[in-house]
């Protein structure tokens, strides 16, 4: 049998109270409870996650996705309105570096406090304290008022206190974005670590990049429900694509798109298919074969190129293939062409193909017509960018890096980076 | 695979009968468990109260010294107010200077309560830090300022004669625990209800000052000095604050017969119920409200 998970919900949903009236919200409260005048607003709802001991959930979602009352949830700062949750051993939430300091006290004193609030003893702290202020590089400045410090001094400490008490659960709100760089990395390093040594981690990031690199699943919310689950490469793929969806940067507006009529050169239908013959396909992993048909009419029998263009949600034209360009020419009053693309490089994000029909010389447009729904591509790889270019490392340690043979210096110095 | 939660989760919460009374009744081992955020918290507000200052820690002692030189002063010398049956006024600035100490820490209790939740609903939010300790830890604060400020009152009356020693005042802690726990009744039940109705803490200014001027802090409730206050006598004598000012009247000023005071007894154990209920009550109110403070706080 595994060990209890470190961290359990079940069916977890919460409402905060919003009141129709100020005298609502009077009767609710000198009532003590008793009417409930309250009307529910749900955040979130119906999460389910499960977190081992040593594993890290990532959760990413817009604004008010509800991803800060899934951690408040979490941190016990708020009780469930529906549902369960169970979290063993000791919680250190950092919902924000730095919460909870006294501007008045000296760092030594705020590190103290901190730490007892994040459930150490006193006494335990007292040694600690020590070990924090080096951590963080405070120890100059230890003893002076807290109001006095820079914000990343601040910062710092927060960090240093929270790693310090050796939560057996790290809840991190965006804080790996706060700071100088330094301090980025420091903070990433000093998470790494915590996880090599066997600690949990929930982590809120905007950066989709770190969640890949250091959750071994997320969680997406979108206006507190969970639109995907599972494997970070799939989930955050699978956001980002939908993200750019919304932002309302349509590649191709399909409405505008006017057909020219019966008599004129025309495409009456494109789908993109898979390998197998079993229809069109909307969702794709990187990688796998593809293909594009297009069927078309020619009433005056001229010749014609055809194209076909992978556009991102940006208006980025990200690939493109014409006929014109591979030397072909179309003829004929009427056809299917099929357009073959092995192993699609594309990596995770949502793209509209586009066919084109054009006249012979490929300067007149005939004809642009998108596929009826958009392409999403899945990765399951933890590559970044837009392209999965064809690569080979030669890794020489030994040597200068100028004289590794057929390459430049700036690549294997990034190499041994 | 779903496991069915069991007590081991934490569930939506309820603020029914025997919710409530868990956690009125658990109360005392909660805090308890959470004794070094409690520590670290009151020597934080103590810190706070000082921080800056040149005397720094003499300041909590030195604020009741300069009271009783200066009621001393104005009541012996300056103004002729006497207590009925008194030679001179040390009675009467005696008699004044316990009902201020104690009545102000009453009113600190109940304001710096009422905006205790509000000015730590950081903590709370992002740190998960118990709601019962932030109006506990003002209300302790102040309780063991006036116990000093009662040790200051008990040392310099005695040494000066302004207030003889008697052994009525070994009955300070005693008095202290009942003073902490009237006050804190009052601060649970003001902080909860002012979290989640801001309009309470705008109330409040206005309703300790009236229940300052109902209550013998600056008169003697009696007929002698004030001629037909016998038909509210019993409603004064019935309030919890009267009781409270007796009872701290009783421990400091026995020195002095002519302060009209109960036996020190029955001062105490009138005090009693009145510091238990309170602190039922208060922790009562603040049970049925924290599902509702922690959603909005």
């Amino acid at each position: 049998m595994a060990q209890q998970p470190v961290l359990e919900t079940h069916q977890l949903g919460k409402a905060w109270r919003t009141y129709p009236s100020g005298w609502a919200r009077a009767k609710e409260v000198l009532s003590l409870g008793s009417m409930q005048t309250h009307v529910p607003f749900w955040a979130l709802r119906n999460v389910d996650v499960t977190v081992p001991p040593g594993g890290a959930l990532g959760v990413v979602g817009a604004n008010g996705a509800g991803k800060s009352t899934l951690l408040k949830l979490f941190a016990g700062a708020t009780p469930p309105t529906e549902g369960a949750l169970r979290v063993k051993g000791r919680v250190a939430a950092m919902l924000e570096l730095g919460a909870g300091f006294h501007p008045d006290l000296s760092g030594r004193e705020n590190a103290l406090t901190t730490g007892v609030l994040l459930g150490c003893g006193r006494r335990e702290m007292r040694r600690l304290t020590e070990e924090i202020l080096e951590f963080a590089g405070v120890r100059a400045a230890a003893d002076t008022p807290l109001r006095t410090w820079s914000s990343g001094m601040a910062m710092r400490l927060g960090f240093a206190t929270a790693l310090a008490v050796k939560p057996e659960l790290m809840i991190l709100d965006e804080v790996l974005a706060v700071g100088d760089l330094d301090f980025q990395k420091r903070c990433v390093d000093a998470v790494s670590a915590f996880r090599e040594d066997g600690g949990s981690l929930v982590l809120v990031s905007h950066s989709l990049y770190d969640i890949r690199q250091i959750c071994d699943q997320a969680l997406w919310l979108q206006a507190g429900e969970c639109m995907a689950q599972g494997d970070p490469a799939r989930v955050t793929g699978l956001y980002s694509a939908w993200y750019g969806d919304r932002a309302g940067q349509r590649a191709v507006d399909r409405d505008a798109s006017t057909d020219p009529g019966p008599d004129r050169p025309r495409i009456t239908r494109v789908e993109v298919l898979g390998t197998q013959r079993d229809g069109p396909l909307d969702t794709l992993e990187s990688g796998q074969d593809l293909a594009v048909a297009i069927y078309w009419e020619n009433p005056g029998a001229e010749p014609l190129q055809l194209g076909v263009t992978f556009t991102r949600q940006d208006r980025t034209l990200v690939a493109a293939s014409g006929t014109q360009l591979d030397g072909l020419l179309v003829t004929g009053s009427s056809g299917v062409a099929r357009l073959e693309l092995p192993c699609f490089p594309l990596l995770a994000g949502r793209f509209t193909p586009v066919a084109h029909l054009l006249d012979s010389k490929g300067i007149h447009r005939h004809h642009e017509r998108p596929t009826a729904r958009d392409l999403l591509v899945t990765a399951g790889t933890r590559e970044l960018g837009l392209v999965r270019v064809p690569h080979r490392w030669t890794l020489d340690t030994g040597g200068p890096a100028a004289a590794l043979p057929g390459t430049r210096a700036q690549d294997s110095a990034e190499a041994q980076a | 695979m779903a496991s069915i939660p069991d007590s081991t989760w934490i569930q939506p919460s309820v603020t029914g009968l025997g919710s409530v009374l868990r956690q009125v009744t658990g109360a005392p081992l909660r805090i308890w468990h959470v004794r070094d955020l409690l520590m670290t918290g009151l020597a934080r507000d103590l810190r706070g109260r000082v921080a800056g200052t040149v005397l720094g820690p003499l300041w909590p002692f030195a604020q009741p010294a300069m009271l009783l030189v200066v009621y001393g002063f104005l009541f012996t010398t300056l103004l002729s107010m006497k207590l009925p049956g008194a030679t001179d006024g040390a009675g009467w600035s005696a008699y004044l200077l316990v009902g201020t100490l104690a009545w102000s820490s009453v009113a600190e209790c109940a304001t710096r309560g009422a905006s205790s939740l509000l000015e730590g609903r950081e903590l709370v939010r992002k740190l998960a830090y118990p709601i019962e300790l932030l109006p506990l830890v003002p209300s302790l604060s102040s309780t063991l300022l006036l116990g000093g400020g009662a040790l200051v009152v008990i040392v310099l009356g005695g040494l000066s004669g302004y207030l003889p020693w008697n052994p009525a005042a070994l009955a300070l802690p005693l008095i202290l625990i009942l003073h902490l726990a009237l006050v804190l009744g009052i601060a649970w039940s003001v902080a909860g209800l002012n979290a989640g109705l801001r309009d309470v803490g705008q109330v409040l200014p206005l309703l300790l000052t009236a229940m300052m001027l109902a209550t013998p802090v600056f008169w003697v409730a009696s007929p002698e000095v004030i001629p037909g206050i016998e038909p509210w006598l019993p409603w004064i004598e019935a309030s919890p604050f009267t009781c409270l000012l007796d009872a701290w009247r009783a421990v400091l000023c026995a020195g002095r017969s002519e302060v009209p005071c109960p036996p020190l007894g029955q001062a105490l154990a009138t005090l009693v119920p009145y510091s238990l209920g309170a602190l039922a009550l208060g922790r009562t109110a603040l049970a049925r409200l924290e599902p509702l403070i922690l959603d909005e706080i």
